[in-house]
């Protein structure tokens, strides 16, 4: 009796073994199908970016991922990898390599496109389906794939912890643009490391559904991608035309949740300015922090949690500029209508350049470097940094400092700057005017004389 | 045999320093000189409270301190007091100490008394108090002589020995190694640690020629000896000379109005200047003209050269020797007048002009400025000082408010995300200028028993809401 007991036990244990290892030989084949499908189209990237942070001009190599979305070679992957690349340097999934230039990136998505030289490469490029982020679920299966510190062709797996995490606050790229304004992001559990930025994460269909971006230091598989619906948008628009163009108005939203009763809103309605920038279309047009927007260019807002922010910002980044648009609005409990004529965002951060005999690193001042530095205006040249040692470190240049004047003379941009760089390159001493927490300082340059070795 | 000659060369190479000290000193009378310092020295146990970035602690700590005339005032080392007292550095944010809550000052008889603290002067980090009228007679004043000494001449210095320890000062000799000009007059002696501060020095022959302080440079900025920043800050022998200028206006706000400009400056190097063909050693570029100050009042712009004052001509031409230009400001105290030779370097021409400033007071620092503390959001709200706008480069015209100076961990406003550093503009869509005006709302947020308040805050240059809730139990 008791041997048949035991023997009854063992069969359904066995049983149960055997129906689940049927489904799961059944996940695994899922599994090696998606990976089968876009393991071919990634792509290994070797950029050498030019970094100015220290003051000086440095070439650095750096490792990133990619995926090739065309049969002719366009390849998508993070800004932050190759967006300020000089040269790019491609591993093929054959291991083959080849060069690849920049078609353009984008800092506010981080994301940008290359396109792969393939002259001289007789392999066969294989590209991959870019999915649907909106179909995503959370606890869905999710594939990462690429060089997670610098390790090549390296698979992890995990699921969809979030669909739409979204982050407060200004997050910047190591260049310095605020990024991640434009979209939510998708969280997963797949390991993602350095290395891994700019893969694709991948469902079980071997589609890719976003783009892997962050990782967070010290937190065990908490992952970031953007999703592939915001990639597919971006990538399309820098194919098209370098860049990506967004329009401004220069306004700051905040979440209505909590807010939205004192502010005497409906419920699912409106957009609660919490900030204006000074100057901005915003301002000119009369609109105020506290006021809710209801109603922008003729389509209906709303954003009571913060997830739903991005679609505002997408809302006012795809508006026509230079031409009036009517925003309802809500103020002190009434509706009010607003004309706001808004005007180019343009670039986050203007061109680098180093003065290399003055001894400090600068950039072309943008309209929104002014803004998030509280300047009056965009006249005058940003320090990026002056180099220790040197002769701007020494005379007391710091980063953020804007030159206004070299030798008295009105510097009003980089290009003029650059000029007299180039004229004056057998000047000893040189006086900068700069302006440092709106404070005039003067700055002397002491510079080593050329020497003359035929003297 | 040669093992005695060893033996005996030992003990005369072990004698030989003793023999030579005795031989120059064999007239100094040490216990003469130690009953001179001991009876005038005192110890003194200060408690304070310490706020940096919106948290606020205890600290506490034991200096030595000297009685001095008037009778009954004690000044003792206050480097860890004077923390954020100096106006550049008393922003949000910056480390504070708040005035000590209690001072115990004890004598060489070991008696303690409570002292009333009076204040600390920012450039040399000496703190004062004094002692109730009924015990200022116990404690002897030090009599100080202004002889001037010599490089090389021998002194005697004190330290003050750990707690527990009887007596509480130890004494050393030691030679004047150096003079110094610059920043100001001091006299370098050997090896000093933070051990020797506020100690007195004296001659050979008994005469109290100087204290031992720090010596404070770049901006006048005085930090305890530990913080990292005041790493390497040399430490001297202040003259009395330049000790007396202390005394006669000691750091009390009743007492003594500090004077206040209104510019921030920079050294002028005289080859700056000369890019215009001024001619000049140095002397000070106003860098800002804060507004409604008496430099603004008086016409000086951002941009002009400082070159002379009150008919010398001003030799500054480092930034690290400014301390000495905002010194002799601070000290000519409010409703002074100075007398400056401008240069205003223009496009085409040089003007030079003569310009006469009237100073006021110095604005109310930080630690000074009126608060609230607000039990119902668990936060403590101040006043906006000069320092904060100056800090953030906010214009008081256009910034008005007041500033969330600390809150408790895990309080209302804190968990619903208002931050210390924040500045409030508006609460409940109520505009709020001081801590009165937002004391008074707040109260009536009591009053009313509402559950939530909506601040409208100043964080990182941009505006935005915070929804507190509190609780009424």
């Amino acid at each position: 009796m008791k041997s048949i007991v035991s023997f009854a036990i063992i069969t359904f244990m066995t049983m149960a073994l055997v129906s689940t290892s049927g489904a799961q030989s059944q996940y695994q084949e899922e599994i090696y199908k998606a990976r089968d499908r876009v393991l071919p189209a990634l792509i290994h990237i070797q950029p050498v970016i030019m970094d100015y942070l220290t003051g000086r001009e440095k070439k650095q190599s750096v490792v990133g991922s990619g995926i090739i979305i065309s049969p002719d070679g366009y390849a998508v992957t993070n800004y932050h990898v190759a967006g300020r690349s000089e040269r790019i340097i491609c591993t093929l999934h054959d291991r083959e390599q080849v060069a690849a230039t920049l078609v353009g990136g984008d800092p506010a998505t981080d994301i940008a496109v290359i396109k792969l030289d393939l002259s001289e490469y007789d392999g066969k490029i294989i590209s991959a389906v870019l999915g649907d982020s909106k179909s995503l679920q959370v606890g869905q299966t999710v594939l990462a794939m690429g060089s997670p510190l610098a390790l090549s062709r390296s698979v992890s797996m995990g699921v969809i912890s979030t669909i739409s995490r979204f982050f407060p606050g200004d997050i910047r790229l190591p260049s310095g643009e605020k990024t991640g304004r434009y979209n939510t992001w998708l969280q997963t559990d797949a390991a993602i490391n350095p290395g891994n930025s700019g893969g694709p994460l991948v469902n079980l269909d071997g589609e890719v559904v976003g783009i892997n971006t962050r990782g967070v230091f010290f937190a065990q598989n908490i992952g970031f991608s953007i999703p592939v619906n915001t990639v597919k948008q971006v990538a399309e628009t820098l194919i098209e035309h370098g860049k990506v163009e967004r329009s401004w108005i220069g306004t700051h939203a905040q979440p209505l949740q909590e807010l939205q009763q004192f502010f005497g809103a409906d419920i699912d309605r409106g957009v609660l300015i919490a900030s204006i920038d000074p100057g901005s279309p915003a301002e000119i047009a009369g609109l105020a922090a506290g006021n809710v927007i209801l109603k922008y260019n003729g389509v209906d807002v709303s954003a009571r949690f913060e997830e739903e922010l991005p679609s505002f910002y997408q809302l006012i980044a795809a508006s026509p500029t230079n031409q009036e648009i009517e925003v309802t609005a809500l103020v002190n409990g009434g509706e009010k209508q607003f004309k706001i004529i808004p005007r180019l965002l343009g670039d986050l951060q203007g061109t680098d350049f180093d003065f290399e005999k003055w001894g400090f690193t600068a950039k072309a001042l943008t309209k929104q470097m002014a803004i998030d530095n509280r300047l009056q205006d965009t006249l005058g040249v940003f320090v990026t940094q002056a180099a220790a040692p040197g002769p701007a470190y020494s005379g007391g240049l710091r980063r953020g400092d804007v030159i206004k004047k070299v030798n008295n003379k009105i510097m009003d941009d980089l290009e003029q700057l650059k000029q007299l760089y180039e004229s004056l390159k057998s000047e000893e001493k040189l006086l900068l005017t700069i302006d440092r927490n709106d404070s005039i300082r003067f700055i002397l340059l002491k510079l080593e004389k050329e020497k003359n070795l035929d003297e | 045999m040669n093992r005695l000659v060893c033996f005996i060369l030992a003990i005369f190479l072990l004698a030989a320093p003793s023999f030579s000290k005795s031989d120059k000193g064999d007239n100094v009378d040490h216990m003469k000189l130690y009953k001179a310092v001991d009876r005038v020295m005192v110890t003194v146990e200060y408690k304070a409270e310490m706020t940096f970035m919106g948290r606020s602690d205890d600290i506490e700590g034991r200096v030595a301190g000297i009685s001095v005339e008037p009778q009954g005032t004690i000044i003792f080392d206050g480097a860890s007091l004077s923390v954020g007292s100096h106006f550049g550095a008393a922003a949000f944010g910056a480390p504070r100490v708040e005035k000590p809550k209690s001072l115990k000052v004890t004598d060489s008889k070991g008696n303690t008394y409570d002292a009333e603290y009076i204040g600390v002067d920012q450039f040399s980090s000496i703190a004062f108090c004094r002692l109730p009228d009924s015990v200022k007679k116990e404690i002897p004043a030090v009599e100080f002589s202004r002889k001037e000494l010599e490089l090389g001449q021998e002194i005697i210095v004190f330290w003050m020995l750990p707690k527990g320890f009887e007596p509480r000062f130890q004494m050393g000799e030691s030679v004047i190694t150096n003079i110094l000009s610059k920043p100001e007059k001091y006299y370098l002696t050997g090896e000093l640690t933070p051990d020797f501060a506020m100690t007195p020095v004296l001659t050979e022959s008994g005469d109290f020629i100087g204290i031992i302080t720090t010596i404070t440079r770049s901006g006048g900025r005085s930090v305890p000896f530990d913080a990292g920043e005041s790493f390497g800050t040399p430490v001297g022998i202040m003259p009395v000379k330049r000790f007396e200028e202390l005394l006669a206006k000691p750091p009390s706000p009743d007492e003594f109005k500090r004077g206040w400009m209104g510019i921030a400056l920079q050294a002028l190097d005289p080859e700056v200047a000369a890019f215009w063909n001024v001619d000049v050693p140095g002397g000070i570029i106003v860098s800002d003209v804060i507004p409604h100050s008496p430099a603004e009042k008086a016409d000086l712009e951002p941009g002009d050269f400082i070159i002379g004052l009150d008919g010398n001509p001003i030799d500054i031409s480092d930034d690290g020797d400014l301390s000495v230009f905002q010194k002799s400001i601070s000290e000519l105290g409010a409703g002074g007048t100075m007398n400056l030779m401008v240069v205003r370097p223009g496009e085409a021409r040089v003007d030079t002009l003569s310009v006469v400033v009237t100073l006021e007071d110095m604005p109310v620092s930080a630690g000074d400025a009126p608060r609230h503390e607000d039990k119902n959001f668990d936060m403590t709200i101040r006043d906006l000082v000069f320092a904060d706008y100056n800090a953030r480069n906010l214009d008081p015209d256009e910034i008005k408010g007041i500033i969330v100076d600390k809150q408790e961990p895990g309080g209302w406003a804190s968990v619903d995300g208002l931050r210390a550093g924040d500045i409030i503009l508006k609460i409940n869509d109520r505009k709020v200028e001081s801590v009165d005006e937002g004391k008074a709302i707040l109260a009536e947020i009591e009053k009313d028993k509402k559950r939530e308040a909506v601040f409208m805050v100043w964080r990182f240059n941009k505006t935005q809401f915070v929804n507190v809730k509190t609780h009424w139990e």
